[in-house]
């Protein structure tokens, strides 16, 4: 006879429960982590935010647009025909439209001067925001320009074959990449052999006025400090990233824009309204405390404020123009075989 | 009906009037500005702040009673 067994009864034994256990294949564990300082999502959000009120978002365009400006300027140098180019990070196409704009070099001995985007055939735009992307897609410049636009799931995982584009440029939008030194060889990945990448971002100083004011700010308020600026790429490291990502040839230079502003609640307010609001990991989901704010006002008149009662906002532009490596490239000559003084071209010399 | 102010600009207005506590608070900072600690310029901010709270609630008083008619 069967003896008497209360297992029935019991819980199923952990064996059988494993059972349901799905093997995997095995995958490879990620490369080195990357240290995360912005919130990507977050930014997202406050660029579809900032996006979807559209008159307001015209009008802080302004330092997009002229940085936009500058940065074709510098493509004006390259004498050459580009078939496809890639906009990275394009917010509403600010290159497009300073690209379409009349020729600011005009050559004394031409009569017309045509907008430098005849010298392009295909400008692809590429922004992870839909609606900034969007945002002037029946605006009259998109007609004079040959323009794609592609929403990027990710600006940091570039979804393009290697060897696609003429030239890659990039205006204001890499201040918020978490993996530069990866997202550079990415750049690089994509280019073509001996073509240019030509990008314009904020760096070290921008803001540094709001920046020290909110600091001292917090600090008298509530003893402590958080942080309310990003941490921005010095221009030193700018010339060893792209060296780092394979890049030849490197121009690294910035540009100060000093922009002024009744208080620091406009200034605030068009920040929010470009979509460039604070967005570092672990910052305060309340944003900035009232009695701070009232604070900042005070400190950032008195510390930095012009005589005529306006408050200077500095952006620090860092441009850099990097050569992905390619047959008969330019090559630079060995240090110390210079021929000729550049005193002697330039004249002066003295240093007063 | 005017256009729907946001609370950040009625914030500022408000600040705006304060310009004196504002002023001097500001000055009582900088005056030293590597050694700020809590509470340095409590005074002078609470100051401020209570000139602010006046203001702001002033403003919100003729806000509510639809005065709005270019007073401010």
């Amino acid at each position: 006879m069967k003896p008497v067994t209360l297992r029935p009864l019991m819980p199923r034994p952990a064996i059988r429960r494993r059972i349901c256990i799905s093997r995997t294949y095995a995958v490879q564990a990620a490369g080195n982590p990357t240290l995360q300082v912005f919130n990507r999502h977050t930014k997202y959000l406050q660029k579809e935010r900032a996006a979807c009120n559209v008159e307001r978002s015209r009008q802080v365009d302004y330092l997009k647009d002229e940085v936009a400006m500058r940065l074709s300027e510098r493509l004006l140098d390259i004498n050459r025909h580009f078939k496809h180019v890639l906009d990275l990070g394009a917010n509403s196409c600010n290159i497009a439209r300073a690209l379409t704009l009349p020729d600011p070099d005009i050559d004394p001995s031409k009569t017309t001067s045509p907008p430098l985007s005849t010298r392009i055939s295909h400008l692809t735009a590429a922004d992870s925001s839909r609606a900034l992307l969007y945002r002037d897609a029946d605006l009259p410049f998109n007609n004079e320009i040959n323009l794609t636009r592609q929403v990027l799931d990710d600006e940091e995982s570039l979804p393009f074959e290697a060897e696609t584009f003429d030239a890659v440029l990039s205006s204001l939008s890499m201040h918020w990449i978490n993996d530069l030194p990866s997202l550079l060889a990415q750049i690089n990945h994509v280019l073509k052999p001996d073509a240019p990448f030509i990008a314009a971002m904020f760096g070290g100083d921008t803001l540094y006025e709001l920046r020290t004011s909110l600091q001292l700010a917090d600090q008298e308020r509530r003893g402590g400090v958080t942080t309310h600026v990003s941490p921005l790429a010095d221009v030193r490291d700018m010339g060893g990233l792209l060296q780092k990502a394979g890049f030849k040839m490197l121009t690294v230079d910035i540009d100060d824009i000093i922009v002024d502003f009744p208080d620091t609640f406009s200034l605030m307010q068009d920040l929010q309204a470009m979509g460039e609001s604070n967005a570092v990991l672990g910052r305060e989901a309340s944003g900035i405390q009232r009695d701070v704010l009232l604070a900042n006002e005070g400190i950032y008149r008195e510390l930095h404020g012009n005589k005529d009662g306006s408050l200077p906002a500095t952006f620090r532009m860092i441009y850099m123009i990097g050569w992905k490596e390619g047959p008969n490239q330019a090559q630079p000559l060995a240090r110390g075989t210079g021929q000729i003084n550049i005193k002697d071209i330039l004249g002066g010399g003295e240093v007063k | 009906m005017p256009a729907r102010t946001s609370p950040i600009e009625k914030f500022a207005k408000a600040v705006a009037k304060c310009s004196a506590e504002s002023s001097a608070y500001g000055k009582c900072i900088v005056v030293d500005y590597n050694s700020v600690h809590k509470d340095k310029c409590l005074t002078e901010f609470l100051r401020l702040k209570n000139c602010y709270v006046v203001r702001f609630s002033v403003y919100l008083l003729i806000f509510f009673t639809h005065k709005v008619t270019g007073c401010c």
